[in-house]
């Protein structure tokens, strides 16, 4: 039921304590979204349970396995997918540089999965030759997404798809997001934008400096406009 | 909590020999290392012993370790890599040269022949400031390895300049330049000045010894008094502790003893003594000094505002910038900071060891050198800079015979070095001083709070023994070695 | 001082304004000395020095006019500007002074010469580029992994010669035997080298995964063993082949009489235009492997980002093991072929562990591409001969000073970023 569950973990930065005893659940094919002012560890508990910061205590169990202390890249290869915050598209090279090393061997072929990738994004085929550097910022967060995707991972990791987009482009992504949905994929999202969570989340946590603060489904905290205003700032 | 209180309340009552003793008592291992120190030279009369040799290659080693610690204030606290730091330690060699000699041309020459002997070192430290403020100018443009690496640059162009056939006469070519000792050096009105001052070290050390003896009986009978804390007891108990009669009387026969142990030797070297006699010891106490003093500025400046910007833009210089600081400035006074101790090392290095040639001075190995001192003793902890420049300079010397007692070929020394390195680093990779802290600080409490009753203050007595123990070993080491091999060549043969 | 840095720092249009106009100056004052000098005959100026300063401060604006995407091209056109007319006058004046034979019989002489040396620079630096990039290691063993490839590179000829004299066709033929004993050493020399490297690697510098500084000194020890293990079994004396053709063994196929003479005075060791080709062969063959396979992908991608290339479930660990083997095989190449030029001797470690920090940093050392190193290579190979051939005595200075200007100038090197 729960693909990805997470029970207490505490993660240090080199010597600073960042999550103070985190849990929470990412029920399968359901879309989980992380909340919480700036600063609060949404990225952080993303990096735990990748690897890239792995926790010193608690347990990340991932289809029924304890992942913790695994390396980063034997977890992603049980099926994560991974867009982080600020993108880190590799600039020195092409778009379709950029897909090559992200895949891994799978059922479906290249070209099988490209054409899923630009079904999604369909200006995406004009792109494919060029420098990944050179791409707007949309685009490159697109390329972000699309390099999750283009493996069959079971989980998606995906930290602030809209941060930094007109509300155009945003717009867009959350159409992605919700495409994603369609294609029943279990997604852990985190989100600033509380209308665009608010629309495509089933479960939400709320995180306050390290911990856990509230968390419950969507429609409840909806309608919660206290809690709204106290923890995220947004007016209702 | 309360006692903190407490004494800032006394602050205004304490009179000044209180606030000595106190001062003393919150660093008595140091105090004693210090004395243990000083008191080396007065152990040695006029006549050639194991011991004059070790005070002259202990000599050496303290020149390394400041020179290691003006590294580590670069790399440890404020995260500059620095593959020039020999450039440092060559200008201060060679200022070094240039002012106790007349070698250099008419006008830049005059002047620094005035500068009278230890005002040298003055200008030696300014020289390295000089060429620190060059190199940490870099610092706005060059971060992490790109500085690591036009610091380099730096200084390999002042050792290729150095090299040139041109300026031969200056730096003295491959043989290098020999200075003549200076008279302050080998004078015995010096040497006996030093002898006062080191008898006032010994009289603090006393001290010491009268203040805390009931609680070091404490310690040696294990477990007199009830578990407490260090900090439960009151002030008026920590007085009336030092009007014990019987610790007035055990100090002062301490004092006396160590008095009969040296005095013999100093009137030896007063009557007996040539004057050249003079120099190891006299010599030893300037560096050691020199140490103290460079040792206690970095204490107090890493602890300073100044030094803590200085660890946070290590950690993340943007945040410090976010926050309003100016990182250049603190960087390129770090730098220049450090190229003024690494300058006095070198300038220590030229008088200690009278030849100076620029491949020994200037060259990447002494870059190295510093690197591997430090990162060895352990980054950004003053203490661990030392311990590497001591450790590594020691193995260096003593491997060859090392090797000779299980019947090696010495040619084999650097081999056994590098692996010995290679196995300190896997084994602590944050450096012996580092790494030990780390995993010492749960022992740490285990034995202050659980087995012996040992408070902090008794360290010192461990370190005595300790350290007494490291010299003795040092001294006759291979001679245990070798006491060890026939021991096992004996046990060998009793099976054929 | 401080507070003229101070006020500098904090005014970033000042600053700025301030910069442009110290290029424009050092350019102007640089080019009117020059030109001065090269017409007042090269001997009138006090100190040579100097004149070096200048020479390079104008090779530095030249490179600054390669690469331009700033905004303010002013100094770059007019450092071009000057460049070449500095050039033009040099040609005349050295033309006019030696006359054309002997002047092309130099220059050409040493252009090859320089290329030849800056192959070899670069097929030694390229593992060390990717060393660095990939892990942020400084690998201080780099020179003394190319010092031992130039001595295994030799024992392997002296073994296969020793083995395939016998075969009476090749016996009968020196320069064909020689010239397949070569090629044996150079894969003798590369394959020994992988392993070392896949040795070290795997037993110690792997350990302490991700703490570079660490992993640095674990290279100095290295360094130590290799410097002085070479010394115990070969001893102090320099080694390379012999050219004397009475002697039976060790012949080199190219002896320095072997010339390619293109008339006009231009005559070229052969050996040399080998370098050149074979160099440019294994530089276009590892651009390939590097732009074009997925291997080759990676790696140039965890140069930039190897956190996230791990993220995207590449075991990150795995690719630097085999760059630092191939780094290490391609350093013992380029000491296998090096041989005939700078002998195996113990000196070489230092030495070329200095031109490979140089390059590195020339290039561009954080984010640095690969065909930085290339160009960096081809800079400093080119100004080292070329300096040992005109100003004798200053080689090893002006490097210095050309990374000096160059850094000045473009922080991050030729590609990459100052961090
Ligand atoms: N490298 C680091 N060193 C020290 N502290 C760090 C480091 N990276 C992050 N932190 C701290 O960890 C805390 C959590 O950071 P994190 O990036 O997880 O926040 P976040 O919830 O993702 O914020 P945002 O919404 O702004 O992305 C912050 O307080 C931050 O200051
Ligand atoms: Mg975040």
């Amino acid at each position: 039921m729960n693909l990805l569950e997470v029970n207490d973990i505490h993660v240090y930065i080199q010597s600073f304590y960042i999550l103070h005893g985190i849990s929470f659940f990412v029920p399968e094919g359901k879309t989980t979204v992380l909340l919480g002012r700036n600063g609060s560890g949404k990225t952080t508990a993303m990096r735990a349970i990748l690897g890239l910061n792995p926790p010193r205590k608690g347990e990340i169990i991932y289809k029924g396995v304890n992942i913790a202390h695994l390396p980063t890249h034997k977890i992603v290869q049980r099926g994560v997918g991974y867009v982080p915050d600020t993108r880190r598209i590799i600039k020195s090279l092409t778009v379709e540089q950029n897909l090559e090393i992200a895949l891994r061997k799978g059922s479906k072929t290249y070209d099988e999965r490209l054409s899923e990738i630009f079904e999604l994004f369909p200006d995406f085929e004009r792109f494919l030759g060029q420098k990944a550097g050179s791409l707007s910022g949309g685009q490159q967060q697109m390329l972000a997404v699309s390099r999750a995707l283009i493996n069959d991972n079971d989980l998606l990791l995906i930290d602030e798809p809209t941060e930094g987009l007109s509300p155009l482009l945003a717009k867009n992504v959350l159409k992605t997001l919700h495409a994603i949905k369609e294609k029943r994929k279990t997604v852990l999202l985190v989100e600033q934008n509380f209308a665009a969570a608010k629309s495509v989340g089933d479960y939400y946590y709320i995180f306050d400096d390290g911990k856990i603060a509230h968390n419950g489904k969507m429609e409840t905290l909806v309608d919660d406009h206290e809690l709204i205003s106290r923890y995220l700032g947004v007016n209702v | 909590m309360v006692t903190h209180t407490n004494s800032n309340k006394n602050k205004q009552k304490q009179s000044i020999i209180t606030k000595i003793s106190d001062l003393i008592s919150a660093n008595q291992v140091s105090i004693s290392v210090i004395t243990v120190l000083y008191l080396l030279p007065l152990l040695t009369n006029s006549e050639l012993s194991p011991l004059r040799g070790f005070i002259n290659l202990l000599s050496g080693f303290m020149i390394a370790g400041i020179f290691a610690l003006s590294f580590d204030l670069q790399l440890g606290r404020t995260g500059l890599l620095n593959f020039g730091q020999a450039a440092f330690f060559g200008i201060g060699a060679y200022v070094t040269v240039w002012c106790l000699d007349p070698i250099l041309p008419s006008p830049l020459g005059d002047i620094l022949n005035l500068i009278p002997f230890p005002l040298t070192l003055v200008a030696a430290i300014f020289a390295g400031m000089v060429v620190g403020i060059v190199m940490g100018a870099t610092t706005n443009r060059m971060k992490g390895t790109a500085f690591a690496f036009i610091a380099l640059a730096i200084a390999m162009l002042v050792l290729e300049f150095m090299e040139l056939k041109e300026n031969l006469a200056i730096s003295g070519g491959e043989s290098g330049l020999s200075v003549t000792r200076p008279f302050l050096l080998t004078n015995w009105i010096v040497y006996m000045l030093m002898v006062l001052f080191v008898i006032f070290i010994l009289s603090l050390f006393v001290i010491l010894v009268v203040k805390d003896t009931r609680e070091r009986f404490a310690f040696l009978f294990l477990n007199f008094r009830p578990r407490r804390s260090a900090f439960s007891y009151s002030e008026k108990e920590r007085i009336s502790s030092t009007r014990v009669t019987t610790s007035w009387i055990i100090g002062v026969a301490v004092f006396i003893l160590l008095l009969i142990l040296v005095v013999p030797n100093i009137l030896d070297m007063y009557l007996f003594a040539t004057d050249i006699w003079f120099k190891i010891p006299i010599l030893y106490w300037l560096i050691l000094t020199s140490v103290l003093a460079v040792y206690i500025f970095v204490k107090r400046l890493t602890i300073s505002p100044f030094g803590r910007v200085l660890s946070a833009i290590a950690q993340n210089e943007d945040r410090v910038k976010a926050l309003g600081y100016n990182t250049f400035y603190y960087k390129i006074l770090s730098v220049t900071i450090s190229g003024g101790i690494g300058a006095l090392a070198g300038s220590l290095y030229t008088v200690n060891n009278i030849n100076v040639s620029t491949p020994e001075t200037f060259g990447i190995g002494q870059a190295i050198n510093a690197m591997l001192y430090t990162i060895l003793g352990g980054l950004g902890t003053l203490l661990g800079p030392f311990v590497g420049a001591v450790l590594i300079e020691f193995s260096e010397w003593r491997m060859v015979r090392f090797l000779w007692t299980f019947s090696i070929d010495g040619q084999w020394w650097l081999v056994f070095l590098g692996i010995i390195y290679i196995f300190i680093i896997l084994f602590f990779p944050y450096g012996i001083v580092g790494s030990l802290q780390l995993r010492s600080r749960s022992l740490k409490t285990r034995i202050r709070e659980g087995w012996f009753n040992i408070r902090e203050t008794d360290y010192w007595w461990l370190t005595l023994i300790s350290l007494v123990l490291i010299l003795a070993l040092m001294l006759d080491l291979e001679n245990i070695m070798k006491r060890i091999v026939e021991i096992f060549e004996q046990i060998f043969s009793l099976f054929p | 001082m401080i507070s003229l840095i101070r006020s500098i720092n904090s005014n970033e249009d000042y600053k700025k304004r301030l910069i442009l106009f110290l290029k424009i100056f050092i350019a102007l004052i640089s080019g009117i000395i020059t030109i001065l000098w090269i017409i007042l005959d090269k001997a009138e100026l006090p100190n040579q020095i100097f004149k070096m300063i200048v020479g390079v401060w104008i090779m530095g604006l030249a490179l600054l006019s390669i690469p331009t995407p700033r905004k303010e091209k002013l100094p770059q056109i007019f450092s071009l500007v000057e460049i070449i007319v500095i050039s033009c006058l040099w040609l005349f004046v050295e033309v006019e002074s030696k006359g054309v034979e002997i002047f092309m019989q130099n220059g050409s002489l040493t252009l090859v010469n320089g290329l030849a040396f800056s192959m070899l620079l670069f097929l030694m630096t390229s593992g060390f580029f990717l060393i660095f990039g990939l892990a942020d290691i400084i690998n201080f063993a780099h020179g003394a992994f190319f010092m031992l490839g130039g001595f295994m590179g030799y024992e392997v000829y002296l073994l296969s010669e020793s083995f395939l004299i016998t075969i009476p066709f090749l016996g009968n033929d020196p320069v064909l035997l020689s010239f397949i004993c070569f090629i044996f050493g150079l894969i003798g020399a590369t394959i020994i080298l992988g392993l070392i490297g896949i040795g070290i690697e795997v037993t110690t510098i792997r350990r302490l995964f991700r703490k570079p500084i660490s992993q640095i000194l674990l290279t100095v020890g290295f360094l130590y063993i290799i410097l002085q293990l070479t010394e115990i079994i070969w001893g102090p004396a320099i080694f390379t082949y012999n050219y004397v053709s009475g002697s039976q063994t060790g012949i080199f196929w190219l002896p320095r009489s072997a010339i390619l003479d293109l008339g006009g005075g231009m005559r070229f060791e052969i050996y040399r235009i080998f370098l050149i080709l074979f160099g440019l062969v294994i530089a276009i063959g590892m651009f390939l492997v590097l732009s074009r396979t997925r291997i080759g992908l990676i790696i140039t991608a965890g140069i930039e980002d190897p956190e996230m290339v791990n993220a995207l479930g590449i075991d990150t660990k795995r690719v630097f093991t085999l760059v630092f083997a191939t780094g290490a095989a391609m350093a013992g190449l380029a000491g296998a072929v090096a041989v005939p030029q700078v002998n195996a001797s113990l000196d070489v470690a230092g030495n070329y562990l200095i031109y490979a920090f140089i390059i590195v940093v020339i290039g561009g050392a954080h984010f640095g591409r690969f065909a930085g190193t290339f160009w960096a290579s081809i800079i400093v190979g080119l100004s080292h001969t070329f300096c040992q051939f005109f100003y004798p005595g200053l080689e090893s200075i002006i490097l210095f000073l050309i990374l000096l200007a160059i850094l000045t100038f473009k922080p991050g090197g030729l590609t990459g970023e100052p961090m």
